[in-house]
Order: structure tokens, then sequence, then C-alpha cells
């Protein structure tokens, strides 16, 4: 009872539905949902706090003293200080009603590795200079911040590479969110 | 076949025609939301990608140690010879290591300087150029700093 | 007939589309999204790390009075210049090589209520949509919050920055007893108009360079330089400590005088069995055989090296000073002009009693009269009322009173100024 002379409206329906749904499924399989995370915003607001915070820690008080980093470099990173530091000057912000908090102090963990340039050998060494508090975890990405200090001498918990000159460090500071 | 060769004609095509332009506006859509959700994306990465504080803290460091030149204050008795001249150099030459050792920046430093024994103190300039490179970012300054 | 039905399979898989494509647009709130963040980042880096427009350089070269530094003028001046061709920013860093580290008077005039929301528009966040900001700045030690802004956060979607900073704190010097002895005057005075002088000196090449290994070297950390172009300078004399308390020798005054605070007795011929004494009025402070209790300050003037006066209000700077009132002792009053004279005023005449301590501000002083090679003094000069014997109608006695003269250094001694502090603070920026 189908006219074959009119086949030709089924065709074309039946080809226009197919190729409408096959594209729907194309496009719906590729469009992937974007977090916050893949933007990218909350890597570049760590980052900045990460790099204020060494900034502020380099910081000496006065004219006649070296900053805290330096003394920390310098003397060893005696009962944790360094993370201590860092957490502190971080969560400076204790009572501060901040609207909207990128990290909470207690999430972010951090590792500092100093390196070194040895001139007798002409090589760059590093050894690590605080761990994390708590083991690796956590599946969002890191960033990575320095910052230079000023050594005048080999210090205590310096490994044997390090010369006994005055030298400059590199401070290398991890952080990510657990 | 017949039913084919009914296909090959003009007539009814119209309705494909209407599922073509459909499933072009379904791309056109999907491509407007791709462009969208990287609002925000690029310039984030573009911070993270300009090295702001690298070249503020290489800067800060060189230009101190062109400064005290010759003087190295606190000394450390045990350390020798800290007041020797020559340690500014060598700590300006740790800096370079260590930024194409760790961070994949150039840095070059190079200091001349006019008036170089100033009879009093004030009249005399030191001339400072830094270059620094990342592969993706130049820097050059020339700094007078006056000594 | 099979029109209908080709069409009705098309339509159905029309609908069958149109009802999957609104899960393409879950997740996106707009399909024109404007970066805030990335102006709150913007907006953060010329508060925290920008010294601001116009600025002068940091080497301490000659004054050039075409140039100068933005936190130098008035809300007022600065909003005519905003209307101009002159660029204004809002930078708060206290110099291009120490960024993070802010000035208090940037601080002070960027929070000023007189700026309004516009020209912040115009002069920190630019663009040319109008933005809804809100920028906080916490001090931590003091827990004070500064905030400028068009309103609270929004409750919808906005960008946000956070910059942890150091805040450059003003210095002082106070001066006591205690801390410094050596400014008790041994002299006692008994006659008419003599007075006594005590100078504070704001020495540019001590402030802006400093002594090492018998090397001068200019101070270039802006952070920690005392700058009193840049920084108020505040000093606080403790008269209380100094008035007839000084190590004026007791026994120059003989039996009745062996303490030194008594020896503001001797121009009284005081007699212990004859109280009250002889100089002394009804009605005045010390009538019961107290020490009094002021000081007479006639003048606080300013001169330069060469010990000519300096005109420093009408050149544009602050000069504040509060006093304590001897009687009640407790308030804090504010000097009045005339104490203050300009070169050309005559000594003002009667001095003003000035008790337990006497502080002095001064801030905005001009590049004009304070670089390398200036100096300011501070002089503030003493000098006394006469008493009269007889209850009024006797001959005048004048009692020694302000045992305090010399000269403080201001300069980079922790003994006799506060050096300059950072504390910590935190800013915040958001735009909507």
């Amino acid at each position: 009872m189908v006219n074959t002379g009119a086949q030709l409206y089924t065709m074309e329906g039946l080809s226009a539905g197919v190729i409408m749904i096959l594209t729907a499924y194309l496009v719906l399989g590729s469009t992937s949902v974007y977090t916050p995370g893949d933007t990218h915003i909350t890597d570049m607001q760590l980052e900045q706090v990460g790099a204020d915070v060494l900034k502020i820690m380099d910081t000496p008080a006065n004219l006649t003293t070296t900053s805290e980093l330096e003394q920390i470099v310098a003397t060893g990173n005696i009962d944790g200080r360094f993370h201590q530091l860092f957490w502190e000057t971080y969560l400076m912000s204790g009572d501060i009603a901040a609207q909207k908090t990128t990290r909470t102090g207690s999430s972010i963990i951090t590792t500092a590795m100093v390196y070194y340039h040895n001139r007798t050998y002409g090589t760059v060494q590093g050894y690590q200079l605080s761990g994390p508090v708590i083991p690796y975890s956590g599946s969002e990405p890191g960033v990575k911040v320095t910052r230079y200090v000023k050594v005048n001498g080999r210090g205590p918990g310096m490994p044997p590479g390090v010369e006994n000159r005055p030298q400059v460090m590199l401070v290398e500071v991890f952080l990510w969110k657990a | 076949m017949e039913g084919l060769s009914e296909w090959m004609k003009e007539e009814g095509q119209w309705i494909v025609l209407m599922g073509f332009l459909v499933s072009i506006g379904i791309f056109f859509l999907a491509l407007i939301l791709n462009q969208s959700t990287i609002v925000g994306q690029t310039t984030a990465e573009g911070v993270l990608e300009f090295p702001k504080n690298d070249v503020q803290d290489v800067r800060a460091q060189i230009l101190d140690l062109t400064r005290n030149y010759s003087v190295w204050v606190n000394p450390g008795p045990a350390v020798p010879d800290w007041d020797a001249p020559g340690h500014h150099i060598r700590m300006v030459e740790d800096i370079e290591n260590l930024s194409l050792n760790r961070k994949s920046a150039l840095v070059r430093y190079e200091i001349g300087c006019w008036e170089c024994d100033p009879p009093q103190p004030g009249s005399g300039y030191r001339i400072v150029k830094l270059h620094y490179n990342n592969g993706v970012f130049e820097y050059d300054e020339s700094a007078n700093i006056k000594y | 007939m099979d029109f209908l039905v080709g069409f009705t399979i098309f339509i159905f898989s029309l609908i069958v589309v149109a009802n999957m494509v609104p899960s393409l647009l879950v997740g996106l709130q707009r399909t024109i999204a404007i970066d805030y963040d990335a102006v709150a980042y913007r907006t953060a880096v010329i508060l925290v790390e920008d010294p601001g427009e116009p600025t002068v350089p940091d080497n301490y070269q000659a004054h050039d009075p075409t140039q100068y530094r933005w936190d130098s003028k008035t809300p007022g001046f600065l909003k005519a210049l905003m209307q101009g061709s002159t660029a204004v920013r809002f930078g708060l860093a206290v110099s291009r090589e120490s960024p993070n580290i802010l000035s208090q008077r940037k601080i002070n005039l960027f929070f000023d209520p007189t700026f309004t929301v516009e020209d912040f528009r115009k002069s920190l966040i630019f663009g040319s949509i109008n933005y809804g900001f809100n920028i906080t700045l916490t001090r931590l030690d003091t827990q004070q919050v500064l905030t400028n802004g068009t309103g609270p956060y929004p409750e919808g979607r906005y960008g946000y920055i956070r910059r942890y900073v150091k805040i450059k704190n003003y210095t002082n010097a106070t001066i006591t007893n205690t801390t410094h002895p050596e400014f008790n005057a041994t002299t006692e005075y008994v006659s008419a108009n003599q007075f006594q002088y005590f100078r504070v000196i704001l020495e540019g090449s001590g402030l802006y360079k400093k002594s090492e290994s018998g090397v001068d070297k200019y101070i270039y950390s802006p952070p920690y330089v005392i700058d009193p172009t840049q920084d108020n300078i505040t000093v606080n004399l403790h008269l209380e400590q100094y008035l007839n308390n000084s190590q004026v020798n007791g026994g120059l005054y003989g039996d009745w005088y062996d303490h030194a605070e008594d020896a503001w007795k001797k121009n009284c011929n005081f007699d212990p069995l004859d109280n009250p004494a002889d100089c002394l009025l009804p009605g005045d402070p010390w009538y019961q055989g107290r020490p009094p209790n002021f000081a007479t300050l006639r003048s606080i003037r300013f001169t330069d090296r060469s010990g000519g006066p300096i005109d420093l209000i009408t050149a544009g700077a602050k000069v504040t000073v509060f006093y304590h009132d001897p009687d009640p002792p407790g308030t804090m009053l504010p000097l009045p002009d005339t104490y203050l004279p300009r070169p050309t005023d005559p000594e003002p005449s009667p001095g003003v009693r000035v008790g337990k301590w006497l502080n002095l501000t001064i801030s905005n002083i001009p590049e004009a009269y304070m670089d390398l090679t200036k100096r300011l003094d501070i002089v503030y000069t003493f000098g006394e009322i006469p008493v009269y014997t007889n209850g009024g109608t006797g001959t005048p006695l004048y009692i020694p009173r302000t045992m305090l003269s010399g000269t403080l250094l201001y300069d980079y001694n922790p003994a006799n100024v506060t050096q300059p502090a950072l504390s910590s603070g935190i800013l915040e920026v958001a735009i909507w």
C-alpha cells in the first residue's frame, strides 16, 4: 500500500532524523562539563597566596636582622619550624570573615626543598628542608613557589655538598590541597 | 533500486535539509559552550605562566648584591674571607646556575661603573644590566645605582 | 500519506533531540561571562605591588618641584587631577622595590571617605564596565578593618583574590626622664625672658645614609628608612618627670631645699613654718606647697640647618600637638595655632601651661625641606611666667620650672626612636 513514489518522503524523514540524533549523540559525548578546577583559577589564587607567604617570610623585621626564612635555612628546620611558620603566616587570617576562601589552612600541605650550587663540581643539588606533615594525598594539582635566600656559610642541617662560603640558595615550596 | 533512484530526485529533500540545519545548529551551540567555559581559564593560565614573582625575586637579590658590593653584613667568625669582594660575584653566579637548572630561566648580569672610586659617597654610579629569559618571557633592565 | 509518515518520523526525532539539547547547557550560568577573577587579580596587583602614580624615583635625587608623590597631596587635589590628563593610580606599595609592603600614609589616603566609587573605577579598576567592588584591608595587630566599595559581597558569582601584606609603621621618639636623663637641665633661671630650648634634629644625611665600617652607604630599603617626607614624625615629651625632678644640685639651695623637687622654693622665700609661701597666690595649684606641675611652653618653631626659620605649615605640612592641661590633669587638649607661630610672628606671650605629656606629630613634610643635604629642626621654647610677691603686687619671681633642655637626634638609634616596624595585614579584593 505504500507507494514507492512516496517512499521518498519516508526516507528523507528517516535520514534527517538519523542525522540529528547522531549529531546530538556526538556533541553530548564530546562536551565535557568544566569543573572550577579545570579553569586553573584556584591554582592561580593558590600560587599567589603561596608566593605572598614566602615573600613575607623572607622580609626581615628591620635593617639589622635577617629574615625568618633565611634563619630557618641557615640553622636548619628545627621542630618543623618551616611548616609552622608557613602555616602561621598563611593562617594569619584566623578570624577574618572572608567571604570566600579558596583553601582552608588545614588542608594545605607543603613540602620544601633547598637547592644549592656547588662551585667545585659545577652542580646544582638539593636537600629537603621540610617534608609534608601528613603523607602525600589529594588529587588536585599543586603549585610551586620559589624564593632565593642568602646564607653566610654552611649551617647545621645542610648536607656535606654545601660549601662554606656566602652563597645564594633557592627554596622551593610545593603546595597542594589534601 | 527504485527507492534509491526516487531518493535521488529533488522532491522532499527539504526534510533532510531541515535535519542538517538542526544538526548544524547543535554544533554551533556546542561551539559557543566550548568558548564560554574557557573564559577565566586563559587569563588564569596566563597569570600562572608569567614569571612575575621570579623576576621580582631575581631583580631584588641581584640589585641588593650589587649595592653591597664590597661589604657583606653580619660576619660569621667561622666563615673565611667573607669580606672579600669576590663573594658577590660568586653569589650572582649561584643565582644564574640555580635559575638555569631549576627554573629553566636564563639570568645574565653585567656590571659597569662610572666613577668607580668616588671621592665621596654619592658621586659615583654603578650600572647594572640584568637579563632574564625563560623561553617565553624576556626581561631586560638597566639600572643606575648611586654609590 | 507517505509524506505524513516521513514528516512524522522527522518531527519525532526533532523532539527527541530538542529534549537532549538543554543538557548541553547544564553547568553554565550564562553564555557570556566576564572574568571577574582576572579583574580582581589585576586590582590587587596594582594595590599591593605598585607605588602608584604620580610618584618619584627612590634614589634620593635633588628635589624636582615638578615631581611629587600622589600621597603627599590632599584628596581634593587628586580628584581635580583625575579630571585632567595626568595619570592617577592608587598604588599602596612603599616603593617599586618593595612589593607587598604598604605605606601607612597611602593607606590613610586611599580609605579617605572623600573619594567616590567613580574615582576608584577610574584610577584603580579601569575598564568600561561599571564593576561593583569591595576592597578590605585588615590589620592583624590592631584588628582594624578598612573597607572601600560599592557594598557587601553579592549573592551570585564574583571574582576574589587575597593578598598578604606588611604595613610600614610610623616612628616616634618618646622622651622620659628614665630613658633620657641627659636632658635634665641644670641651670635655673632667675630673670625675665630667659628661655630654655629643646631641639629635635632631623638630619637628612643621617636618615638617608648610614655609616658602615667607616663608609657612608645609602639606605636603599624604603621599608626601613625613616623618611620624614613620607612618614609621620612623632615626638612625645614626658614633661612631668622633668619638672623639678632634675639633677639640680640639691645642696645649691641650702638646707630647706635638699631635694631637687624643692628647688622651686628657693625663689619663693619659702618658710615651711609660714604656709602659704610668699610668692604664691591663693588659687595657684601649688599653694599648699606642692611643686608646680607644669611647664610653660612659649612656641614650637621649625628651623633649617643654619638656624633660619621655616614656615612648614604654609608649605603644606600638618602639625598636630596635644598637651595635658595641668589642672585638671588627665585631659589632653590640642595646642592652639598661636603657639605654632610663623617665622615672622613674635614670640607668643604669655605661654601656655602644659602638664604631663606634650605630643607632637608632623606629617606631609614637603620634599623641599628634607632631603639628603637638608636638616629640619623642631625647636621647643619654654619660658616662665613670673609670679608676683605680695599677693600680686610685689616683685616678679621666676620659679625654675621647665628643667628640660638639650638636643635629640632623630635617627636610627633605638634608644632615641622606635624603629620602623612592619605589621602584618591582609588585603582582599572582590569584583562583581
